[in-house]
Order: C-alpha cells, then sequence, then structure tokens
C-alpha cells in the first residue's frame, strides 16, 4: 500500500514538473527575447543581465565569459548593432532536479550583415536555469552557437 | 556541536564539489579516448538515455542514443583521420546531480581537398548523475571565435 502510494505521488508529480520545466523555460526565454528587443541599450542590458545569476558561465559567439561583470563588457559592443532583433522560434524545457531546468531554444538574432543590410543569424541556446531562494529562475549556465534550425516535423499525409 | 556539525557539512559539500569536478572531467578524458579510438559504442555510454547534441560542423543535432551513434558512425567514415585533443577543462556544479563541463579543444582531420583541418573548438557538457554515475544530458559545440579586435 505504502509503495502505491508513492508510485501514485511519482506519477503525478512527473507530468506536472514537465509541465512546470516547459513553462519555466518558455517564459525566461520569452523574458531574454523581450529584453533584447529593448531599443535602448541603456535598458536592454540590465534587463538582459537581470535573466543570469551572478556568476553565471557563457559561452557564445564572443567566446567563453564568467560571470555579470564579464557580461557587461561584452553586451554593450552586441547592442549597439541597430538592426538588432531577436525573435524565439523554440523552446523545449527539462526538469533535471527540483532547482535545475535545462533549456534548449532556438532564435533568430537579426544582425546588420556585410552588405550593411540586416541579416538574421540564426542561433541554438542550451541553457541552465537554477531555481534562487525567492523562486526566481535564473540562467548560471548557457551556450549560444550559430547554427541552422532544426527541420520541421514530418508532416503527416 | 552545532559548529563542529555546520564545518563537516561545509567541509563534505566542498569535497562533493570538488569530486564531481574530478569525475566529470575524467569523463571528458575517457570521452576524448573513445573518440580518438573511433569507439562508438564506448562514445554513447558516456551519456544518460535521452541524450542531446547540438555539433558544429554542419550544424547538426539530434536526440537519442540512435541518432547519436549514427551521428559518430557517419562522422567517423567521412572523416577517417579525425583526432581530438582536450585542452582545458572546466566543471562547474550547479546542483548536488547535475553539473555542467566547458572545454576547449583542438580537432584534426583531413579536409575534402586533400588537405588538413585543424579546428578550435569550444563544448558545453550538461552532466546529469544517474545511478551514482555522471552522464552527459546535453553536448554542445561550437567553434572558438576569432580574436575580437581591440580598439
Amino acid at each position: 500500500m505504502k509503495y502505491a502510494i508513492v508510485a501514485m505521488a511519482l506519477l503525478a508529480f512527473a507530468p506536472a514538473a514537465r509541465a512546470d520545466a516547459q513553462a519555466e523555460a518558455q517564459k525566461l526565454n520569452d523574458a531574454f527575447i523581450a529584453a533584447v528587443n529593448i531599443k535602448d541599450p541603456q535598458k536592454s542590458v540590465p534587463a538582459v543581465l537581470a535573466l543570469f545569476t551572478e556568476d553565471a558561465q557563457h559561452i557564445g559567439v564572443f567566446g567563453r565569459v564568467h560571470g555579470k561583470k564579464e557580461l557587461l563588457q561584452i553586451l554593450p559592443k552586441v547592442f549597439a548593432d541597430p538592426s538588432r532583433a531577436g525573435t524565439l522560434r523554440s523552446v523545449e524545457g527539462m526538469q533535471l532536479d527540483p532547482n535545475t531546468i535545462l533549456s534548449i531554444s532556438h532564435f533568430d538574432n537579426m544582425v546588420t550583415g556585410p552588405d550593411g543590410k540586416p541579416m538574421p543569424l540564426p542561433l541554438r541556446c542550451t541553457r541552465v536555469l537554477s531555481k534562487q531562494k525567492d523562486g526566481r529562475w535564473l540562467i548560471s549556465a548557457e551556450h549560444t552557437s550559430f547554427g541552422p534550425p532544426p527541420p520541421a516535423p514530418a508532416q503527416k499525409k | 556541536m552545532k559548529t563542529t556539525l555546520l564545518a563537516a557539512l561545509l567541509l563534505s559539500s566542498s569535497a562533493f564539489a570538488g569530486d564531481a569536478k574530478s569525475e566529470i572531467t575524467t569523463q571528458a578524458r575517457a570521452w576524448a579516448a573513445a573518440c580518438n579510438a573511433h569507439d562508438v559504442a564506448k562514445i554513447v555510454t558516456l551519456y544518460d538515455a535521452e541524450p542531446k547534441f547540438i555539433y558544429a560542423f554542419m550544424g547538426q543535432e539530434g536526440s537519442g542514443k540512435a541518432a547519436l551513434e549514427g551521428f559518430w558512425k557517419q562522422s567517423f567514415q567521412m572523416t577517417p583521420d579525425i583526432a581530438v585533443t582536450l585542452q582545458s577543462y572546466d566543471v562547474v556544479q550547479t546542483s548536488p546531480n547535475t553539473a555542467m563541463g566547458m572545454g576547449f579543444w583542438e580537432d584534426t582531420f583531413t579536409g575534402p581537398d586533400g588537405k588538413k583541418i585543424t579546428a578550435q573548438v569550444q563544448t558545453s557538457e550538461v552532466y546529469v548523475k544517474v545511478n551514482g554515475q555522471w552522464k552527459i544530458r546535453v553536448d554542445h559545440a561550437s567553434f572558438v571565435p576569432p580574436p575580437q579586435p581591440s580598439k
């Protein structure tokens, strides 16, 4: 009987955890894109930084960066591009443990191309989200890289 | 007594983090050895049951052990002399059962024109502890960007 109750509790928790992970990952990635899309870099930089833990690890198109102080060194350069605009394409959230969510997202970042015209840069991003004492989920580690978006799911005939 | 207990707890948690770093770095070295031996079966054992991969060269992405196995079999067929060198590896433990490993690698192989190519690659591996062993859940690799021009 005791095992049945434990099993039922686990079964009840599993789908809820998945739903929460997906919702939290979506929320954080939406907030990231919204922050990127603030036109004024004076406002967009702090809005992006607010989504990271103090000692967050970042690997990306500018190399490896550790902590908000170093992020603050590179973000103004990135956000100085007048064509800057982000579009979120997909988000997948997975609960790794009660305090850790794994997020895999795809987004397009509009940048000024070599010809001076805006061009989309497709990016893939792995993020580890860590639950804070106040209940917020923040990015504690991430890796962003250039790459084509994944193929669309096969269409049913 | 309370202070002693607290000190013991702190010491055990830092020892735990040290163990994770050492265990995961050993896993990264094992991955490099398996890759250099072109041992697909061994590579796949280093991942958890539902791995995901995001790779650099052709922008490949996939999930599941079968896809991972297929990717590496194809890679070794296309670049039979590929070799990787782990240059440095850092580990950040994000919770008792999760961690991110971050590596700098040098990949060498012969390109389609017969010339030797050397690529600098940066990776992140999200690890989860499964039955007491660290396994890769997500493997993400990308090219190291060229140095930024200084003003």
